[in-house]
């Protein structure tokens, strides 16, 4: 489904008026789980979308990741204690005008880690920067031939088999709750990503209010928002991004 | 029996057990293999990365007639067409998490395949494949074989489906299989063992002692501590290494969609050249041994019969000389004939080289640069990460 050129002033003009008001932690929170989504989406169908779809979905996430720099930083200036799990974008950081300091004074631990972090978050950026523009141009040297459907990868099928047709396997109960071998926050992780097409239905969770539309012309902006929600387990942050998912589709209607 | 021999036969039975367990097992695969799938969804957690390496392009074979038209240039091609073959198969599959192609020598993954290419002649297909956790555990070691007959390019002709599928789904199945076998806190320690070597190899004094390793096998002697930002800021470091990863298979995939055409082409004509080839020169062999029967036969006549019998076949024997001459020359027409065929499999291996190779050193150079970037920049990171560390941990001489 490709996203309207439409839309994009719309979701600039959301985030902008968003950034007006005081943030609270539930907003950035929520803005959170929606750049996570937005990020984890972008990357499992980078390789579907045109060219088109592709940079407004890119200006989306930036969109998403400046409005919670932002948000972060009106927190932190508000004197509020950013909690750690809040991961606050680099960008931001890469915004911060340098500690002013008295060159004669030598800095402590803290200040000179942070100078290093900031270092490390420009590079970050820049690396981020030089990896869009090689995905665009991988995007623009992909051949005509190989279409909408990605670049080269065989078409759905072409295992021999499709849908029911294929064998499976039980998973030795490994899609049951895995909770206690999950990798604790002290890991390092790795992104989440897709699995491949073989796999089951994607659970759903509860809590889905009344009046929302079913999702099924949802465009890659309305998918994002409804996957945040569907995942989302905090009751309050669901409330959220459902009400967000619910306006976003009343706007795109009365486009 | 005394304690000395009784070492050595447990040496002797060790020495075989390992040789069999590293050995490589061989399947001639079935050609209505079709691939596992999950029959439901993994947890995330659960989930297994697998980074498959570029394949070894192997040696052409050492017979002159086998090697006809195939050539170093087309099996370099091979060797990275394969593996987007193998990586969409398992991505189809369900068990998997992010199923990647990555260049020779990269570091990472948390199961790493790897697969170098025996036999590829487009009738012959034999790679010998092996599978190796983070951990360094081998999984296996298998060779696979298959065969096309030039129907099944036909019959795959409109489905895009490769016609050594049956080949991919082979081993994407034999994965599955293992996969399975492993338990859940098999799979965390894979991926644990996977961060960890991803963070020692960044920043080697902040994760000196989180892993022990033996003989190339690796183990977690402990964990980072909670809130450790250390390990936040080599999460997001790892975060673009995987994007780097995705941007370099997007560069595969153009070369996997620009040489998918042609690749089949070239396979499926080189096999109709070679089929039309065999049946040529079975004609020629068959009319050369008619010919040679029927002066052979003449002969006999003429050597075993008596006066009369010379006499009254003496119109025969020489129709049967003069015909098995015949057959002699046109069998060796016939041989000429074949002869061109071989020309054209000459020329079609040369000219689709001749298409292939602009493509792979194309995106060899992209590979290069993009990885050559990647290396700088995380050249600097290490060298940030450590001052970083020396700061935060007050060894204020390094971080200097």
């Amino acid at each position: 489904m490709r996203i309207r050129l439409s839309y994009l002033p719309l979701i600039t003009v959301c985030i902008s008026l968003a950034c007006t008001a005081a943030p609270t932690l539930d907003d950035l929170y929520a803005q959170q789980v929606m750049l996570k989504q937005a990020e984890q989406d972008y990357r499992q169908r980078a390789k579907f979308l045109a060219g088109g779809e592709a940079d407004d979905y890119q200006a989306y996430i930036v969109g998403l990741r400046d409005r919670l720099a932002q948000d972060c930083d009106a927190m932190r200036l508000n004197g509020v204690a950013l909690p750690a799990d809040i991961d606050c974008p680099r960008q931001f950081i890469r915004q911060v005008a340098p500690l002013e300091r008295d060159p004669n004074k030598s800095l402590t631990e803290s200040e000179r880690t942070e100078t290093l972090d900031a270092e490390l978050e420009a590079g970050l950026g820049d690396y981020d920067e030089l990896l869009l523009r090689e995905q665009a141009r991988v995007k623009a040297d992909r051949p005509r031939s190989a279409g909408e459907g990605g670049g080269g990868g065989l078409a759905g099928g072409a295992d021999g088999q499709s849908g029911d047709e294929a064998g499976s396997a039980g998973t030795d109960g490994q899609t049951a709750d895995a909770s206690d071998e999950q990798m604790a926050d002290t890991s390092i992780e790795r992104p989440p990503v897709a699995t491949g097409s073989g796999g089951g239905k994607q659970t759903v969770a509860s809590g889905q209010p009344d009046n929302i539309p079913d999702g099924s012309d949802d465009d890659v902006v309305a998918r994002q928002l409804r996957k945040a929600a569907e995942q989302e387990t905090d009751p309050e942050l669901k409330k959220k991004l459902w009400e967000e998912y619910r306006k976003y589709k009343q706007g795109t209607q009365s486009q | 029996m005394n304690t000395g021999n009784a070492i050595l036969r447990v040496w002797w039975l060790a020495g075989v057990l390992l040789l069999t367990a590293c050995s490589a097992t061989h399947q001639n695969v079935r050609e209505d293999t079709q691939v596992q799938r999950s029959d439901s969804e993994v947890v995330e957690s659960q989930l297994l990365d697998v980074w498959i390496t570029l394949f070894d392009s192997g040696e052409l074979p050492d017979d002159e007639d086998d090697a006809k038209g195939l050539s170093i240039e087309i099996r370099e091609a091979e060797a990275r067409y394969m593996p987007l073959l193998l990586r969409d198969t398992l991505e189809r599959t369900g068990y998997w998490g992010a199923v990647r192609v990555v260049p020779g020598g990269t570091e990472g993954g948390e199961v790493r395949v790897h697969g170098t290419i025996l036999v590829s002649d487009g009738e012959h297909l034999e790679l010998m494949i092996t599978a190796q956790d983070a951990t360094g555990f081998e999984w296996f070691r298998h060779s696979y074989e298959a065969e096309a007959m030039l129907e099944d390019y036909q019959r795959t002709a409109a489905t895009g489906r490769d016609v050594f599928q049956a080949l991919y789904n082979t081993i994407a199945n034999d994965l599955a299989q293992h996969r399975l076998t492993l338990s859940q806190s098999e799979v965390t320690n894979i991926r644990r063992v996977a961060g960890l070597r991803f963070a020692a190899d960044l920043a080697p004094d902040a994760f000196d002692g989180f892993l022990d390793e033996k003989d190339g096998e690796f183990s977690v002697q402990r964990l980072p501590a909670e809130g450790d930002p250390m390990v936040g800021r080599i999460n997001a470091i790892r975060e673009r290494d995987f994007l780097l990863v995705d941007t370099l298979n997007g560069h595969f995939d153009n070369f996997h969609a620009e040489m998918q055409d042609p690749y089949f082409q070239w396979r499926k004509t080189r096999l109709e050249e070679l089929e039309a080839m065999r049946e040529i020169e079975r004609q020629a062999r068959n009319r050369k041994l008619l010919g040679a029967a029927a002066i052979i036969g003449a002969i006999a006549i003429e050597a075993m019969g008596g006066d009369s019998t010379r006499a009254s076949t003496g119109s025969l024997r020489n129709m049967m000389i003069v015909g098995g001459a015949y057959a002699i020359k046109t069998g060796f027409d016939k041989d000429s004939e074949a002869t061109i065929h071989q020309d054209a499999v000459e020329e079609l291996g040369e000219s689709f080289a001749a298409e292939t190779q602009p493509l792979v050193v194309e995106v060899e150079g992209e590979t290069h640069e993009l990885t050559g970037s990647a290396e700088n920049q995380y050249q600097q990171w290490r060298g940030l990460l450590r001052r970083i560390y020396a700061t935060e941990t007050g060894l204020i001489d390094a971080a200097q």
